[in-house]
């Protein structure tokens, strides 16, 4: 599947009508002689198949390329920014999980009372929303009007300034340092974009975790299970909850690449330094390795997941093989 | 757990952790520091190619060159030369350099360090560096340890201004690499040290300890006010887009906001009473509008005058910069004893007559496309873009199409000889002189600059001015050249100005060769037109020789000319210059 | 046998409150947007002589821009772009991923497997991340939308397709096709497809939703059409500009409208799940 996905990246951006030497040197006077030396240097000027295996093997090897926005190694930018990506990712798959599974399950076990059809709306309506206004809103209210949250950034700047991070997960360089004052400061910054990213993605966590409570609590063995006078909580939590997770396990591999469309537009309201703001950046300064990596980065990460998500999977699901 | 009680849950974890006071454990504050905030950028920190303001700003605040500018003036003031002479025939500038002057790795400033630093960056000379501006030094020499000789391939009286320019300034070579771009490696002589860059995120500076400009022996008191820095540490930070810099300024997480606030948030901020703001009078940022003359409908003069008179400057500056800006009548912007305002106002009737006479008509509307870029410029673009569609059509003869191009898309595209005929761009002046403003869309860069035009009569007032060294008359040189490439309707007054004023040079000068020039272009430009059938046959016969309205002037960049501090800042000096020196600023 | 499929539907459409309430909404959304022109009460690209910034008020009931153009005019307006757009990018990847699908499912094999692998890596991978990369190399406006948008759901319909085929073709009414010697064609055409309709239906309405939120995310971005032309995520990302000052009309308005244009069609989808599925409500 790595190289599918590979392939497609690749025959997406080479098909890239205009000349990327020209966009990336974009200043006043560019000769000829310049445009010709730096297609040779990135190799644009050979055959597509031979750029296509080249793209390929420098993947293999850990060569990205080097970002001539940012002078540094692209693999280098990745790294530098994808803790904050993912830091962000956790935290709102935290609160999707929460809003969503609650909602869903309640809906189920109210199945067809005002309680489920409200549910049922909400989910339906944080569907619906587009993250950014969510994000927006927010800050408006958040931010703007009660002034109690940061507009946006991972940290106020001077803090930044003088902060090294450790792991890169802010979170979890705050506890490591013990430094506590820092951590309500990175989970103040932290708390409006997980929300807003957690809460759009809840709506659909919630459909597939009412779909396969209600389909779980018509099995024959929860109402075996309720025949036998076992409690009405204990038989959903103990019996059907256990059962209604193993489609919503599978669907996290899923939910994670929906969580970073969705990080891409958050990144960007809230101003969050992180991969999905890079490849923007890289778009709009026409840095070609820099776009290229990041995609490709994408890419490794998604599979990467479904990966684990299977193994995952096959732990609950004894009847999966691997 | 119902919903209800989680959400309550979760609001009431924000406003706990709104409460809390956060920097608690981090204000172990290590002597002051001074934060400024802005949405600029950093390119690339290569003194010999890269070219905007950010990336210049940092080099500014980590080297000299031999001359700079005054602050609060335009007056040019040694810094790393003590003094300098200026040969009979204006080419050789000989220079007497400041001696105990180090550069922030320990290396010795001396004439072969200066010497070696421009000789670098003419010889690397990069695609997106502003090189090009001292391109015309023939000769770097050592007279001897502190004295530099440099010598110009002609004279130019703007060559002293350009030195004041990163490509010219010193570098030491110790520490910048000699055969590739610097990419960040490089020391200059201070008065800070850059000591850290995360791109799109900071840059952290440290002031130098040994900074020249701080010790007695080499500078005066006077000199030590302008260059020796008050603030050790100066951080600046980026923000992703005016709106979170406003709030950041707001906020007080930064001690300065600086470019490019949005208008309505200047305005907001100007009633804060906890703000404090700091604005320049006058800009030399200045936006306009281009024609490739080549290019249909646009090789046609009428066409192009009729667009100068059916912009709305007012409306620009009104709805879009809500009156922050100021409209602009002329390249040559107002600060410039130079500058008058040559463009005519807004008059939808001529235009009309005009475009008539050009065969358009309401039936037969003339259907045009104007490029611009979303972002470049900033937000405030596309409202820019919208004003001016509304602004044409209002004509009834013009329909207007917008077409918006990347930034990189659009600069490659206009220098194409057949591809933008009709765009949106910008100017700031790569040294202060109203050549700069006139030269390089009429004369020195007509292709990269997207105008191609190939009129000689600019040529004449080019060559001209440069050569004239009389200000006064120099002065009537850049009022009649202002006023030819606007071409004020009605033709008939218009060209009697103009007629006076070249005369008045050809009796003034004291020097043969800009007479003669005077005389030429009298003898070039079609006087004597009385009619706009006359002006319309006319402009067709000389339609390559004679190119009026190349480019129309619309506003005046205020917007970037802004700054709002906590109120106890002090020493932000905003001047014509649109330098920002960090150095100047303290706290209380 | 379409005649009795529309009563079935119809007679549960009874019962269907949410697709009932999905329709109104859609349909009064596409109802407005089409007459437009005739009830918007202003320009919404030409500046008009007001006030700019204005908050709501009688005459401008959702307040006006920066540039003093009606907000409610421009709302008006901004559906155009989004339903045209998730429109007709949703009945492009219908109509391959049906075809892909189909194909796929009822020949089996090795076309199957690879056609399978290639879709499940474009579905696994972040939709708008996808369709941003195909507007890098095609460049912003309109139909380079539509075609990163109808690219990005093609498997959607792939896998939904492709799953119903591999169990109808088991079924007795196909297999009995088949014994009567009808070509593979005639049985995909005459047979499997219409019985996939239901499911694709419920699809086709949770995707045009979704489409019209990824367009308005890649208007946001400033991958849209140029301004001034109306267009709701690209309104949302204006109004950003003025969020500090504390004008909410811009972002809340155009940001109400894409929410019940989506809810809509997430009802209609909603609605028609629950059709297929009557266990699940």
């Amino acid at each position: 599947m790595l190289f599918i996905l590979l392939t497609l990246v690749f025959l997406i951006l080479r098909v890239m009508p205009g000349n990327p030497c020209l966009s990336m040197l974009g200043g006043r006077n560019v000769p000829q002689t310049v445009i010709v030396r730096c297609e040779q240097k990135y190799g644009l000027n050979k055959p597509l198949y031979v750029q296509y295996v080249e793209y390929l093997v420098n993947i293999a090897r850990g060569n990205f390329g080097t970002s001539y926005r940012t002078g540094n190694p692209v693999l280098h930018d990745i790294f530098d920014r994808f803790p904050a990506t993912f830091e962000l990712a956790i935290f709102s798959m935290f609160f999707a999980i929460l809003i969503g599974m609650s909602t869903g399950i309640f809906a189920a076990t109210h199945s067809d009372r005002p309680a489920d059809h409200s549910l049922r709306i909400f989910n339906i309506v944080s569907f619906a929303m587009p993250i950014f206004w969510v994000g927006l809103m927010a800050q408006l209210i958040f931010a703007v009007d009660l002034k109690v949250l940061p507009v946006g950034g991972r940290l106020e700047p001077i803090t930044a300034a003088y902060f090294h991070s450790i792991t890169g997960f802010y979170v979890l360089d705050s506890i490591l340092e013990g430094n506590w004052g820092l951590l309500v400061q990175v989970l103040k910054h932290l708390l409006l974009p997980s929300l807003t990213l957690g809460l759009v993605q809840s709506g659909f966590l919630g459909r597939i975790g009412r779909a396969s409570m209600l389909e779980v609590l018509d099995k024959d063995y929860v109402t075996t299970a309720r025949s036998k006078g076992l409690r009405r909580k204990t038989v959903i939590y103990k019996h059907a909850l256990k059962n209604a997770l193993i489609p919503i396990v599978t669907i996290t591999g899923l939910q994670f690449a929906l969580l970073l469309s969705g990080a891409i537009l958050t990144e960007t309201t809230f101003s969050w330094p992180g991969l999905a703001r890079y490849l923007l950046q890289s778009i709009n300064a026409r840095d070609f390795y820099a776009l290229q990596g990041t995609i490709v980065f994408f890419g490794i990460f998604i599979s990467t997941v479904n990966l684990v998500v299977d193994i995952i999977y096959s732990f609950i699901d004894p009847r999966v093989k691997y | 757990m119902s919903l209800r009680v989680r959400l309550i849950g979760v609001a009431v974890l924000a406003l706990i952790l709104g409460l809390l006071p956060s920097t608690g454990a981090l204000t172990q504050t290590q002597g002051q520091v001074l934060t400024i905030g802005t949405t600029d950028r950093i390119t690339e920190l290569s003194p010999a190619n890269s070219y905007d303001y950010w990336t210049w700003h940092v080099f500014r605040q980590t080297t000299n060159g031999l001359v700079t500018i005054k602050p609060g003036t335009s007056e040019v003031i040694p810094a790393l030369a003590k003094s300098w002479d200026i040969s009979a025939d204006g080419t050789v500038y000989t220079f007497k350099l400041r001696q105990g002057v180090t550069f922030t790795d320990g290396t010795a400033f001396n004439c072969a360090a200066m010497k070696w630093s421009i000789d670098r960056n003419l010889k690397l000379n990069g695609p997106k560096g502003g090189v090009y501006l001292i391109s015309m030094i023939k000769e770097t020499k050592c007279l001897d340890d502190y004295t530099l000789q440099i010598t110009i391939k002609s004279p130019d009286t703007t060559f002293i201004k350009r030195l004041d320019n990163p490509p010219a300034w010193a570098y030491s070579p110790k520490s910048t690499p000699a055969d590739t771009f610097a990419k960040g490696k490089w020391a200059g002589t201070g008065p800070y040290e850059m000591i850290e860059y995360k791109p799109e995120e900071r840059v952290v500076y440290q002031a130098y300890d040994k900074y020249w400009g701080c010790n007695d022996s080499i500078v005066t008191a006077a000199e030590k006010a302008i260059f020796c820095p008050r603030i050790k540490k100066v951080i600046e930070v980026f923000y992703a887009n005016a709106a979170a810099l406003a709030a950041a300024t707001q906020s007080g997480e930064v001690d300065i906001g600086f470019r490019t606030f949005n208008p309505d948030d200047i305005i907001s901020m100007e009633k804060n009473p906890n703000l404090k703001e700091f604005k320049a009078s006058s800009s030399v940022a200045i936006r306009y509008l281009v024609f490739n003359v080549t290019m249909a409908p646009f090789n046609n003069p009428l066409v192009r005058e009729a667009i100068a008179l059916s912009v709305d400057r007012s409306a620009i500056v009104s709805k879009v910069f809500a009156g922050i800006n100021k409209p602009l009548y002329t390249m040559v912007p107002p600060g410039f004893a130079e500058s008058e305002n040559v463009f005519p106002a807004r008059d939808l009737a001529t235009a009309r007559e005009l475009l008539k006479q050009a065969g358009y008509t309401k039936d037969h509307p003339l259907e045009i496309t104007l490029s611009f870029t979303p972002k470049h410029y900033g937000s405030t673009e596309s409202d820019v873009a919208a004003v001016m569609k509304t602004s044409l059509e209002e004509t009834g003869v013009i329909k207007l199409n917008l077409e918006s191009l990347e930034w990189g898309t659009m600069t490659s595209r206009m220098s194409k000889a057949d591809e933008l005929p009709f765009f949106l761009l910008g100017w700031y002046p790569d040294f202060l002189d109203p050549d700069n403003f006139l030269a390089p869309w009429l004369t020195e860069s007509t292709k990269s600059l997207g105008s191609f035009t190939t009129d000689t009569v600019n040529v004449k007032f080019q060559n001209m001015e440069r050569t004239e060294t009389d200000p006064t008359v120099r002065a009537l040189i850049f009022a009649a050249w202002q006023g030819y490439m606007a071409a004020d309707w009605p033709w008939e007054s218009f060209s009697a100005i103009l007629k006076a004023k070249l005369e008045a040079i050809a009796n003034m000068t004291k020097l043969p060769a800009v007479k003669g020039l005077a005389e030429e272009a009298i003898n070039q430009i079609p006087w004597g037109i009385s009619s706009l059938t006359d002006r319309l046959a006319k402009a067709k016969e000389l339609q390559d020789t004679v190119q009026p309205v190349v480019v129309i002037p619309l506003w005046q960049n205020m917007v970037q000319m802004y700054a709002f501090t906590k109120p106890n800042i002090t020493g932000v000096v905003l001047d014509v210059t649109t330098y920002f020196r960090d150095w100047l600023i303290d706290m209380k | 046998m379409l005649s009795k499929w529309l009563l079935g539907q119809l007679h549960l459409l009874g019962k269907q409150h949410l697709l009932i309430v999905g329709l109104i909404i859609v349909g009064f959304v596409v109802l407005t947007t089409v007459l437009a022109p005739f009830i918007a009460p202003y320009d919404p690209v030409n500046y008009q002589n007001g006030g700019r910034l204005t908050p709501p008020s009688l005459k401008h009931p959702m307040g006006t821009d920066q540039l003093g153009r009606d907000v409610l005019s421009r709302i008006i307006y901004g559906g155009n772009i989004p339903l045209k757009v998730a429109g007709i990018a949703a009945l492009i990847a219908l109509v391959t991923g049906m075809i892909i699908g189909l194909l796929s499912g009822y020949r089996a094999g090795i076309l199957d497997r690879a056609l399978s692998l290639v879709m499940d890596a474009m579905y696994s991978f972040p939709g708008l991340i996808l369709a941003i990369a195909i507007l890098a190399t095609m460049g912003a406006g309109i139909f380079g939308m539509i075609f990163a948008i109808s690219f990005v759901y093609i498997p959607t319909y792939f896998r939904v397709v492709r799953g119903q085929v591999l169990q109808l073709r088991e079924q007795e009414f196909v297999e009995a096709a088949r014994a009567e010697g009808a070509s593979g064609f005639r049985i995909l055409l005459r047979h499997i497809a219409p019985n996939t309709i239901n499911s694709v239906m419920a699809v086709l309405s949770f995707n045009i939703a979704d489409a019209i939120l990824t367009e308005a995310g890649l208007s946001f971005l400033g991958f849209g059409l140029p301004p001034p032309a109306p267009d709701w995520g690209f309104d949302i990302s204006n109004g950003q500009r003025f969020l500090l000052a504390g004008d909410w009309w811009l972002i809340t308005f155009p940001g109400i409208a894409i929410i019940l244009l989506c809810l809509g069609f997430g009802m209609i989808g909603e609605g028609i799940s629950d059709m297929i599925n009557p266990r699940r409500r």
